[in-house]
């Protein structure tokens, strides 16, 4: 039954994912990645990690991809639809990728993957997402608390940076 | 809980999607979805991540997942930023107009 959801969310999280490289209007490819995104929030569910699931969810559905959305608005897309969408290394693109492709799943095919689940205390299981969110923010908040402080940081400079970068440009009109 | 997927199912789903992310990267001349691409290889890596984690039962794939993420949302901003200037500039969103430095 697993199995079944699993080969599910992947069909539909890959074909989602060839239509953004291959659709030609940017909204779509923008609505085609966030039903992509939302296969693999459920995918992280099946790995019995809910509260990811959820941030999955929020941050780049409900905010990455809303900028993207903003973006596509705001920089005109009746002029590129029309125009060649791919560029002149899109003949090199294809067969790098399936390179890369079967490179990987060869190397994946001589590792030993057998290993089960194995069901931790902190692991909670796919009903328990109050304990799943425990589980990651005592660890987060203790082992990894200086990691966390640099990343907020990073994130602060983005945005300061984003917002420095648009603002300029306005002064120079 | 034992879940009855095999943990090379996960892997190569996370390889296909960031194999077309990187043709995307490169064969996409439209800046945002270039971008868009970058985000699609990011996201298959955190679906690596949760997967060992996952298997191996550490919680230390799921911070870095979130770690991702972070980085992602910065990544964005500051590059739609990059988008955005270019378009006033270049009154362009195509990559390969952004070519002032091309000898």
């Amino acid at each position: 039954m697993e199995l079944l959801f699993f080969f599910l969310f992947a069909t539909v999280a890959v074909l989602a994912a060839v239509m953004v490289v291959t659709v030609r209007n940017p909204v779509h490819s923008v609505l085609a990645l966030i039903l992509c995104f939302f296969q693999v929030a459920c995918l992280f569910v099946l790995l019995r990690s809910p509260f990811l699931g959820i941030a999955q969810l929020f941050i780049y559905v409900g905010a990455i991809m809303i900028f993207f959305l903003f973006a596509v608005f705001l920089l005109d897309i009746k002029r590129t639809i029309h125009q060649e969408r791919y560029s002149r290394w899109a003949s090199f693109a294809l067969p790098a990728g399936i390179i890369m492709l079967v490179e990987i799943v060869l190397l994946l095919g001589r590792g030993k993957f057998g290993a089960p689940v194995q069901e931790q205390e902190a692991v909670a299981s796919l009903l328990n997402l109050g304990k799943s969110t425990e589980a990651i923010g005592a660890v987060l908040f203790t082992k990894y608390l200086y990691p966390f402080e640099i990343i907020s940081v990073v994130l602060l400079v983005a945005f300061v940076g984003a917002v420095v970068l648009t603002v300029k440009s306005k002064q120079e009109d | 809980m034992a879940t009855s997927i095999p943990m090379e199912y996960y892997l190569v789903l996370s390889v296909i999607l960031f194999a077309i992310g990187v043709v995307g990267v490169i064969s996409r001349k439209n800046i945002i979805i270039v971008l868009m691409s970058l985000e699609l290889c990011l996201n298959a890596v955190n679906i690596n991540f949760v997967t060992f984690s996952s298997y191996l039962g550490d919680m230390t794939g799921r911070i870095f997942a979130i770690f991702t993420m972070a980085v992602a949302a910065a990544e964005v901003a500051v590059g739609l930023a990059i988008a955005v200037n270019l378009f006033k500039v270049k009154k362009s969103v195509i990559v390969e107009d952004a070519n002032t430095m091309k000898g």
